[in-house]
């Protein structure tokens, strides 16, 4: 115990802490409370979460006295916080400090079906073989191959739909309104909003490395929901000579993550899935199973690492399982002009465990050769016209994948000027659908792009027959039919 | 309004602090107090404020009469305690209880499952019974003033997360003629401390229990494995007191910022040997309430031992149905009071002489008692309880249960070591052994201070304040309270 009063007075001295000590705390509390009053520091929209953020409440007397005009208030304080995209990349930073996370996980509890084997149908699938290994023999020029043995009466046919494709043709330009592309670029208007869909989808995220892969779970009952569908679709459309084709595209955890990791973490085998549901098709369906490729192919840049979307190689062997199952001629990937958009961060990045850690993505885009004509409509009715593929290497990096055909939109028309006998498809789709339907512009004179979340004027089958189609293919997300989201809207509009 | 919210820390507190700050008065800074304390309440609760307008208008009325009744008629106004506290227990019995009272009887009305419990009604109401319990044992003068009554209810560092502040500690600091002796620098670092355990851990532990132990997810609770169903206890045990102990940091602090001293709420808890250390040690100001406003009135232990048996059970089950308007909270208070019963018997003399062995049981007693706190449906305790011990079916562990653990390997080793004594006891050592020898050793003093409270607050402020941009995930664990 100290004695010396003097000595006793300077210790209880220092252990009273000046007020001078506080002033670095105050200081910087001071300048963020200047900056959070700074209104036009504010961001409105937030690119990395593509939604607007919260917008100062309207006042009125009942949400004052509910106490709900004080919570909108805090909300927007906090939502639209200045330098918020900054603040929350440090936010993720901080999180990833919790552990090690050369793996991480979201949520630990996912469950799916059992996958039944694949119902066996042998004709079918020798009836393929054999035309696949015909056209490629005798195929050369790039327009939808002719059966020869029928040559003739597909002659008659066809001069007969072209007689009747005119006429409507011209009905049909007529009803097409064309009007002036909207103001700004797609970064602004490119895309709809899908809301809850495409939440179900991303769920569960699993991180390895730098690449993030959503679960994918199998639903017995959604999968034969939509096999029905697609069957009564297929055999509703086959007596007027319309192909249904069912090309669903797998998620990127099948195909990118091995076997037994998959199994570990309980999510279902895609290619069974595949197999399985082509297997329980009707014949009359034309199904792609577009696996077995990727797979083969796995070792290159076919999914994005902070999307759950894949990139245009991966949507190039899509392409091309489509065509061998439809006898026609993929177009070489070199023959179509490479465009390069740059760095892209996507959709998975904000939902998974540990975004610091993901190697970021970059998006490469693939524009079909020859005279194409694109227009691009948000209500079926009024046309804009715009490229294929928009040049987005300015852009923010949160929206590059809106390159391919400008994002979604309820319908869109691709109109190839060097194929005129060519034949007509309507690509139902999803935003995964995007980058593939550039490929198939190369094989068809003209193709209608519908994405079927935004898409209500009529179904399929007077789609078909208002606008000629010839084949109308299924191109959308594996995922998207093991739920009910998509097979509610499939079941009035695939009819 | 919350603390940890970027509303508070960047419009509502730095106004207020600059205008407590401008006024030296001991009134002004009150007046202040008093405006900013109601706008703050009626934030979060604009019609409530009327219930509190009214709550502490009864007790100023029943406090003036209690004194003019003893100096008058030398009676001690027994009578008005009487009616205070039953208008108090009244009001608050009709808001957070009354679906539990109805449901004894039968169905509960839809009219009466609406009630709407207004924020920091269980705080406030017994702040207010001590104010008149203390004018009536004459240990502090009754207020002539309505608002200063008013202000000590809802003071806005206490009102709606605690700790209890009894009138008679704080009445000359809020309204003596001393001036206040702030102590600016102190307070900030605890404010920033209770910040950042509540940003920075507290709701990243929550996060983390919410997968593995949600309240009512049967699929997931009966899905767990050993492993997983402990890591969720563990953190939701975490999660509980890192929040409650942070939001009584963030009050002392700003107290401290004051000049107003308030009582400690928790002293580390889980290092506890035995059930009755921990509940000396667990939200001291609640227990204390009880003990002097409840045990003691009703004899204590200084009576008959069935006698004491029935004031300790009245006890604990008040502190469990404080702590939540249904069963399985007066549950989670029986649970304990089972323990506490056993430990006077015979256990404690046991438990005080093997450390290790009492640190463990008294966290199987206290993470048990978790799972009944967490879970209002049986269906859902019992899930759990079966997860817990592998009754279940499910393994010991899986791929997917390591993953989450390595994940959130370093986090849990923070929090964890965030509820031992041990990082204040260093740094308390630290702090003398600089500051003692501040005129020999000048230099560490002034690094010891410097890092101490200019660079640890700043640092988690900012982390904080990255933490709640864009936050999901902020949860005010009181809004039953």
């Amino acid at each position: 115990m100290e004695t010396n009063p003097n000595r006793r007075r300077k210790i209880a001295r220092a252990f009273r802490i000046s007020k001078g000590y506080a002033i670095p705390f105050l200081i910087v509390m001071g300048i963020l409370t200047i900056v959070a009053f700074a209104i036009p520091l504010r961001p409105t929209r937030s690119y990395s979460e593509k939604r607007n953020l919260k917008e100062f409440p309207e006042f009125s007397v009942e949400t004052l006295f509910s106490g709900d005009y004080f919570d909108d208030i805090s909300l927007w304080f906090s939502d639209t916080f200045p330098g918020r995209e900054w603040w929350m990349n440090a936010s993720k930073v901080i999180t990833s400090m919790h552990g090690v996370n050369d793996i991480a996980v979201t949520n630990t509890s996912f469950q799916a079906d059992a996958v039944p084997t694949a119902p066996v149908k042998q004709q079918e699938t020798s009836e393929v073989s054999e035309v696949v290994v015909e056209e490629s023999s005798t195929e050369e020029a790039v327009t939808v191959p002719e059966e020869t043995e029928t040559a003739e009466v597909q002659e008659e046919q066809s001069v007969a739909e072209e007689e009747s494709s005119e006429e409507s043709s011209e009905a049909k330009e007529a009803s097409m309104e064309i009007i002036d592309a909207p103001e700004g670029s797609v970064e602004e208007w490119g895309g709809i909003d899908a809301g809850e869909m495409d939440n179900a989808i991303l769920g569960n995220v699993i991180q390895i490395g730098g690449s993030a892969f959503s679960y994918f779970g199998f639903s017995q009952y959604y999968s034969d929901v939509y096999v029905d569908i697609v069957s009564e679709l297929a055999e509703n459309l086959k007596d007027q000579g319309v192909r249904v084709v069912s090309a669903p595209i797998p998620q990127s955890i099948g195909v990118m993550v091995e076997p037994e990791f998959q199994e570990m973490l309980g999510c279902s085998e895609q290619g069974a899935v595949l197999e399985y549901m082509m297997g329980s098709m009707a014949d009359s369906v034309y199904g792609v199973n577009m696996f077995p490729k990727l797979v083969k192919h796995n070792d290159e840049y076919l999914y994005f690492r902070t999307d759950h979307h894949w990139t245009a190689i991966g949507a190039y062997y899509g392409y091309e399982s489509i065509c061998e199952t439809l006898g026609m001629k993929p177009v070489p990937l070199d023959q179509f002009e490479e465009m390069e958009m740059g760095e892209f961060i996507g959709t998975t990045y904000g939902s998974a465990p540990q975004p610091y850690m993901l190697e970021l993505d970059d998006v490469v885009a693939y524009d079909p050769p020859g005279d194409i004509t694109f227009q691009i409509s948000d209500d079926g009715y009024s046309f804009y016209d715009w490229p294929v593929i928009t040049d987005l290497s300015w852009s923010d990096n949160y929206v590059k994948y809106s390159c391919f055909i400008a994002g979604d939109h309820a319908l869109s028309l691709a109109t190839n000027n060097d194929i005129p006998d060519g034949k007509t498809c309507v690509i139902v789709k999803d935003s995964c659908g995007n980058p593939i339907a550039p490929y198939l512009m190369a094989n068809y004179h003209k193709v209608y792009v519908l994405d079927f979340r935004a898409y209500s004027r009529m179904n399929i089958s007077s789609f078909v027959e208002e606008y000629d189609v010839d084949d109308v293919i299924l191109a959308h997300m594996l995922a998207m039919v093991q739920g009910d989201g998509a097979n509610s809207i499939f079941s009035w509009l695939l009819r | 309004m919350v603390f940890s919210s970027l509303i508070f820390l960047y419009a509502f507190f730095p106004i207020s602090l600059l205008l407590c700050g401008l006024f030296r008065q001991k009134k002004a800074q009150n007046v202040v107090l008093l405006i900013s304390s109601l706008i703050f309440y009626a934030w979060g609760e604009p019609k409530y404020v009327l219930l509190l307008l009214i709550m502490s208008l009864v007790s100023w009325i029943c406090a003036l009469q209690i004194e003019r009744v003893r100096v008058r008629r030398r009676k001690k106004g027994k009578g008005y305690v009487a009616i205070a506290a039953l208008i108090d227990i009244a009001l608050i019995g009709y808001f957070k209880y009354a679906g539990l009272i109805v449901s004894i009887f039968g169905e509960v009305p839809e009219s009466i499952r609406n009630i709407a419990l207004p924020i920091g009604i269980s705080f406030y109401t017994f702040q207010l019974l001590t104010y008149v319990v203390d004018v009536y044992k004459e240990d502090a003068p009754a207020q002539k003033s309505y608002f200063n009554v008013l202000l000590y209810a809802a003071l806005f560092h206490q009102c709606i997360a605690g700790p209890i502040v009894r009138y008679k500690t704080i009445d000359e600091e809020l309204f003596g003629p001393n001036p206040r002796k702030p102590q600016l620098s102190r307070g900030i670092r605890r404010f920033s401390i209770g910040l950042g355990k509540k940003v920075l851990l507290a709701n990243a532990c929550g996060r983390l229990a919410d997968s593995l132990f949600p309240a009512a997810d049967l699929t997931i609770l009966s899905g767990n494995t050993v492993l997983g169903a402990w890591m969720g206890l563990i953190a939701y045990a975490l999660q509980i007191y890192l929040d409650f102990s942070a939001y009584s940091d963030m009050a002392i602090g700003m107290g401290l910022m004051m000049g107003l001293h308030y009582p400690e709420n928790f002293d580390h808890p889980y290092v506890s040997r035995s059930v009755t250390e921990f509940w000396r040690r667990w939200h001291m100001s609640l227990g204390t309430f009880f003990r002097d406003y409840v045990y003691i009135p009703m004899g204590g232990s200084r009576c008959a031992w069935p006698r004491m048996v029935f004031n300790t059970l009245v006890v604990w089950a008040l502190t469990g149905l404080w702590h939540g308007a249904s069963w399985n909270f007066v549950l989670w208070g029986l649970w304990f009071f089972v323990f506490l019963m056993i430990e006077r018997a015979f256990l404690k003399k046991v438990l005080d002489k093997v450390p290790l062995f009492s640190n463990i049981y008294l966290l199987g007693v206290v993470l048990l008692g978790w799972v009944v706190f967490r879970c209002e449906d049986m269906s859902a305790i019992g899930a759990m309880v079966k997860s817990l011990f592998g009754m279940n079916g499910n393994a010991l562990s899986d791929f997917v249960t390591l993953i989450t653990l390595k994940n959130n390997m370093f986090l849990l080793g923070v929090a964890i070591i965030a509820c031992l004594p041990h990082g204040k006891q260093i740094a308390n050592v630290l702090e003398y052994a600089y500051l003692r020898n501040s005129d020999k050793h000048k230099a560490l003093a002034v690094t010891w201070k410097i890092v101490a409270f200019c660079i640890f607050p700043v640092l988690l402020l900012l982390l904080s304040t990255a933490a709640l941009v864009g936050l999901s995930y902020n949860p005010f664990l009181y809004f039953q309270f």
